[in-house]
């Protein structure tokens, strides 16, 4: 192995000697000393994310088990990004009292993770694939249950790892059956044997359930608002972005190429999974009280519109599905910032609330209004923008029924948002959630949130630079 | 009068019984006024001061004398003078209509008599409508309050409030609802989980497989 | 820099400024020179676009700028204006600046009322300097959106319930209008060139009639919706009923407009084909809503729900207008917009105002409020008198117009609709009447409002700006329409220059 293939895998092997060089610090302090880790890793993932920016190489390795281009590195970089943000998050959480013995645990067992979603981004055949599949979702139910004194914690991570469990199962044998009928389990291989054989087609929908569930598309989402509620805020905000993201990006790379002989059966397949999971998603998030519950279906819900930009099936659907991705994850993470700022502080998580919230905490206030709107689309914001480039690729394939069936379900998606932007400014509370100031980790993550919802749809270049490295289904 | 006589002579003849109404109607107020017996008012009557009297003498002028402007060439349709002379055929009885006119006034009103009841009496209900100007303000509030108010607009109103108005709420509701009803989809249990995801899964292979 | 962009510029600006405003006396000089900044920008906008065409200029849009924005999707920022669209922002203008004014007092929350004042005013001007249907569409929802908080937040009633519906209905409209959009730009150019959302470019090119069929409705009724299109008016009575006076102002005034101008700039225009075979329909539609809201109007006890009933039924004619698709009727829909947004947004300072001293909207309770308050009296007539379209004020100009031009149709479907529609003047002199009869006449029924005080100077200022107005197009309408035909012209002969393929009369 040269140096040259150690450049390619760059992002995989500084992270998992972040993992070590973590677990080896931890070893040396002592229990009073252990919150010194969370500066430590922080800043050491934070230059891991700005390397991952510097120019890196491309290319094939293992025989093409992996493979890296400028389009993985991309996806990876804007994972790292999201990463970095819930890193910041987390730290005023991760120092109280009951955590502190386990801060090591928490960064072994997300950065792990993100290691496997790296794995399968670049993974070239099906192999890898599942490899990094069960790495990043292994240790996730562990981060699930991180609270395991708390019950709903510890049950959360269980329904995780059984449901987890259920879905690789499925998946493995879809991935059986695609050895079994092409002989081969190398991407480019298999994408030039795939027909529109039984076979073929069973194991293509397995294959997708799999996927599915780590999406979260109904009916394969039923896991989410459980777990979603029972784990620690953090941890849900990193199921919600970054797992769900990850699973985008392998999704739409491997329906782009390794399926794109039977695209014509798989579109009709997601034209029918956008609608349900928009649908129930949004029928869900209506009447939910509890924020983290709520954001998991409204979670839900976005992914249904993800859908849409696969469906497209062009270069524009890559392209607005990763730039909504990335959209997603500062407005995602802007609520969560939110919800986990005043979760960590108060311990209250439900909408009610944040009643009057805008009177205490203007600053967050605007946030997480600025959030909500950019989850709900409203313009001038990056949202906006995130789902006008989703719908336009599912018009450009003549869609336009399910675009509108779409923008209806935006719409009603806006009646929650606006559910809890109505509670912050219009609601009447006699005790609201009284002022406090975040610490300095959190202000900075709330900040790249907020620039981040601006910036991104303002500015052309970055959509511009993402088309340039997509690609349309792949002959 | 002269054009009606040349043109129309029913219109003459209406133009020609109105001319004796009016002289008629207008001595009639001239005498209830000006004449009879002295009523009783809460300030004495004076005579008005200038500023109304001056007007008056101005107006009254006009009256008198208006007639002999050239008005016939001034004011035309075409621009060509209307040419006409006094056609006696028509002065005359014009004349003594409104004379007739006045002369009746005279008999009934100019002094204090039991006459005009007894006419009334004997119109009888024409008098009536006449008295209620043919109840025209009646008919007028009729139809706006009655028939457009009572009648078209609450109802409206009434359509637009309940009708459109609560179709568009009751979508809103029905979402509502179907999402309160199917909460119960999310029970917690995972067994149930399992089962909806295995069933999703074999559907979509149903359908894709078999049916597509 | 482009003088369009300023339009834009100064309201951002403003907002900016109002941040750093620390109490409520700056808070509101700062909108207020914001805003009269951008009125005698208006001004100056009017003054050089007559100019220009004096000079001979006969581009369809002057001002034109142009810049790309996103170049893979050929999205542009692009701007321009013709006459109709320099008149509608003159009137946002004015409308905004009288608003204001009318929102001197507000003093809860005072900062975040002018802040999304300003940010609704601005997606206005942008919507209307916009020729990019992108830009156009992302302004429009900037403007909408402001107005769930306005309403929410200031206003009064069931306003959480009127705010919800009002900014959920406009979403769908927006949902449909987005369809209407995104096919429009796929069908932009003819096979093998850029696909382009610019509305001069797509309007060289034929969209298949299949399309425009399939695409017309969407756009019209997504406009429609802002535009109180019957049976989608709903949110109009209940979100003027509980918004806070200026947001009424705004609201009827100018952003209902923004259906009427898109219906026209974006459905008619751009897919004419389909318009002359559907149009039957809307007209059907739009006839229903102009006698239908004056007769709603009748009998409201809230002046609030007069007002938007009554709007209904005047944007309904704008919509009716246009749907008449020649040059005499599109030339009083366009003096309709302007003349209902000042009378409308007159009307609701107004009542903003009475409501501000007797406590009360519903009329049973007033009475005899000219011999107190005389000032404010005096103009709620003359308004009223605008809006029943007495000779000498706007709304006659624009009633006239439209009823000629649509009686110009010869056959029986436009003629019945057209005698229907008159019926409305009728009966907008009714419920204007009574109002006024048991508003301002009349003995007075509360002792307390023996001690109204008339007007203060904010209140007239805001009120004598839209008066002013009001009688300047009444008086003098031949600039104003001389500036719209002069931009119909062009776009008549698009629209006209089709044989209805199938008519249904």
């Amino acid at each position: 192995m040269s140096i040259n293939d150690f450049l390619t895998m760059r992002h995989e092997l500084i992270l998992a000697s972040l993992v070590l060089i973590v677990l080896i610090i931890d070893l040396n302090l002592k229990k009073s000393q252990k919150t010194r880790i969370i500066p430590i890793a922080i800043s050491m993932f934070f230059i891991h994310t700005v390397v991952g920016f510097l120019p890196a190489q491309t290319g094939v390795l293992f025989g093409g088990m992996y493979h890296t281009e400028a389009l993985t590195i991309l996806m990876k970089n804007i994972l790292n990004v999201g990463v970095f943000i819930i890193l910041l998050q987390s730290s005023t959480w991760l120092r109280k009292e009951e955590n502190r013995e386990k801060i090591s645990e928490f960064f072994i067992l997300l950065l792990s993770t993100l290691v496997g979603m790296n794995f399968m981004i670049s993974s070239g055949d099906f192999l890898m694939l599942y490899l990094g599949l069960e790495l990043a979702t292994i240790p996730m139910a562990a981060l699930a249950s991180y609270t395991h004194h708390q019950e709903r914690s510890a049950e959360a991570g269980i329904k995780l790892i059984l449901s987890s469990a259920l879905s690789s199962g499925i998946l493995l044998f879809g991935l059986s059956l695609i050895y079994g009928s092409t002989g081969s389990i190398y991407f480019d291989t298999v994408g030039q044997l795939y027909a529109n054989t039984p076979m073929q087609v069973l194991a293509f929908i397995f294959f997708f359930t799999g996927m599915g569930f780590k999406i979260s598309l109904v009916p394969f989402h039923l896991w989410t608002a459980d777990v979603y509620e029972g784990s620690p805020v953090n941890v849900t905000s990193y199921f919600s972005v970054i797992s769900k993201g990850a699973s985008v990006f392998i999704l739409i790379m491997v329906m782009f190429t390794v399926f794109h002989s039977i695209a014509f059966l798989w579109k009709d397949i997601v034209y029918l999974i956008a609608i349900t999971t928009m649908v129930i998603g949004n029928l869900f998030a209506l009447r939910q009280k509890n924020m983290k519950r709520f954001l998991a279906f409204s979670s839900i819900a976005q992914a249904g519109f993800i859908m849409l930009g696969i469906l497209g099936g062009n270069k524009i659907g890559m392209t607005a599905t990763v730039y909504f991705v990335l959209v997603y994850i500062f407005s995602n993470l802007g609520a969560f910032g939110v919800v986990s700022a005043i979760s960590a502080r108060t311990g209250k998580e439900s909408m009610d609330d944040y009643d009057g919230l805008y009177a205490t905490n203007p600053k967050l206030s605007l946030l997480m209004t600025l959030s909500m709107f950019s989850l709900a689309g409203i313009p001038p914001i990056a949202g906006f923008f995130g789902k006008f480039f989703l719908f336009t690729s599912a018009a450009s394939g003549g869609y336009y029924w399910l675009v509108f069936i779409a923008v209806l379900n935006a719409t009603i998606s806006l009646y929650y948002y606006l559910l809890v932007v109505k509670a912050m400014f219009i609601n009447k509370n006699d005790s609201p959630i009284a002022f406090f100031k975040s610490d300095l980790t959190t202000r900075i993550a709330l900040m790249i949130c907020a620039i981040g919802i601006f910036v991104i749809g303002f500015w052309s270049q970055v959509y511009e630079f993402i088309d340039s490295v997509t690609f349309a289904i792949r002959n | 009068m002269v054009a009606a006589w040349h043109h129309n002579k029913i219109l003459f003849g209406i133009e020609f019984l109105v001319a004796g109404l009016t002289a008629f109607y207008m001595f009639r107020l001239y005498y209830n006024i000006f004449w009879g017996k002295a009523t009783h008012y809460h300030h004495t009557p004076h005579e008005a001061p200038f500023v109304m009297t001056i007007p008056l003498m101005v107006l009254a002028f006009g009256a008198m004398f208006s007639g002999f402007l050239p008005f016939h060439a001034l004011v035309t349709s075409d621009g060509l003078p209307f040419e006409a002379h006094i056609d006696w055929s028509v002065a005359i009885p014009s004349v003594l209509i409104g004379v007739l006119g006045i002369a009746i006034a005279t008999l009934m009103y100019r002094k204090t008599t039991d006459l005009p009841s007894k006419m009334a009496n004997a119109f009888g209900a024409s008098y009536k409508w006449a008295y209620h100007k043919f109840y025209m303000d009646e008919v007028y509030l009729f139809v706006t309050r009655k028939i457009i108010f009572a009648h078209i607009s609450t109802p409206v109103a009434w359509f637009d409030r309940h009708i459109v108005d609560g179709f568009m709420n009751l979508v809103a509701r029905t979402v509502e609802n179907t999402s309160m009803s199917i909460k119960g989809m999310q029970s917690g249990r995972i067994q149930q989980y399992g089962y909806v995801f295995v069933t999703g899964a074999i559907a979509l292979v149903l359908i894709f497989v078999y049916l597509w | 820099m482009n003088i369009l962009s300023l339009f834009v510029l100064i309201p951002v600006l403003t907002v900016i400024a109002i941040l750093f405003t620390s109490n409520m006396k700056q808070t509101r000089i700062v909108s207020a020179i914001g805003m009269g900044f951008q009125l005698i920008l208006a001004g100056v906008l009017v003054y050089l676009y007559l100019t220009e065409r004096q000079a001979g200029n006969t581009a369809a849009m002057l001002f034109y700028y142009d810049a790309v924005w996103f170049p893979t999707l050929n999205i542009h920022y692009t701007l321009g204006v013709d006459g109709i669209s320099v008149a509608m922002i003159a009137l946002t203008a004015v409308v905004v600046f009288a608003g204001i004014f009318a929102s001197w007092m507000v003093d809860f929350l005072y900062r975040e009322f002018f802040i999304s004042l300003i940010l609704l005013a601005t997606g206005v001007f942008g919507f209307f300097i916009s020729l990019d249907l992108f830009t156009m569409f992302l302004f429009y929802e900037v403007a909408v959106i402001p107005m769930y908080l306005l309403i929410g937040i200031w206003g009064s009633g069931p306003k959480e319930y009127s705010a919800m519906k009002l900014t959920l209905m406009l979403m769908a409209g927006s949902a449909l209008l987005f369809v209407a959009i995104l096919g429009i730009y796929f069908y932009s150019a003819p096979a093998g060139s850029a696909l382009t959302f610019n509305l001069l470019e797509i309007s060289k090119h034929t969209i298949p009639i299949e399309m425009q069929r399939f695409l017309f409705p969407f756009a019209f009724v997504g406009f429609g919706i802002l535009g109180a299109l019957f049976p989608f008016h709903t949110w109009s009575p209940d979100g003027h009923a509980s918004a806070p006076t200026a947001v009424s102002m705004l609201h009827a005034g100018v952003l209902m407009k923004l259906g009427g101008y898109g219906a026209f700039r974006v459905a008619i225009y751009l897919m004419p084909e389909a318009a002359h075979e559907q149009a039957w329909i809307f007209l059907i539609l739009t006839t229903i809503s102009v006698v239908y809201g004056a007769f709603g109007a009748i009998v409201q006890k809230d002046l609030k729900y007069i007002n938007a009933y009554s709007s209904v039924s005047h944007c309904g004619l704008v919509l009716f207008a246009i749907l008449m698709m020649n040059q005499t009727a599109m030339n009083g829909a366009v003096i309709q917009m302007i003349s209902h947004g000042l009378m409308t947004a007159l009307f609701f300072a107004l009542i903003g105002m009475i409501y501000g001293r007797t406590h009360t909207r519903l009329i049973n309770e007033m009475g005899g409020l000219m011999k107190v308050i005389p000032f404010l009296g005096v103009v709620y007539v003359i308004a009223g008198l605008a809006s029943l379209g007495l000779p000498g004020l706007s709304g006659f100009v624009a009633e006239m117009t439209i009823f000629v031009g649509s009686f110009q149709h010869t056959d029986v479907f436009h003629r019945v609709c057209t005698i229907v529609a008159t019926s409305s003047i009728v009966i907008t002199a009714v419920y204007i009447l009574r109002v006024v009869g048991i508003l301002l006449l009349g003995p007075i029924k509360n002792d307390h409002y023996l001690h109204l005080t008339d007007a203060v100077w904010y209140e007239r200022l805001s009120t004598l700006t839209l008066l002013l107005s009001i009688a300047a197009i009444g008086m003098a309408p031949l600039w104003l329409s001389d500036m719209i035909n002069f931009s119909l012209g062009p776009i008549i002969e698009k629209i006209s220059g089709i044989t209805t393929v199938a008519g249904l009369f």
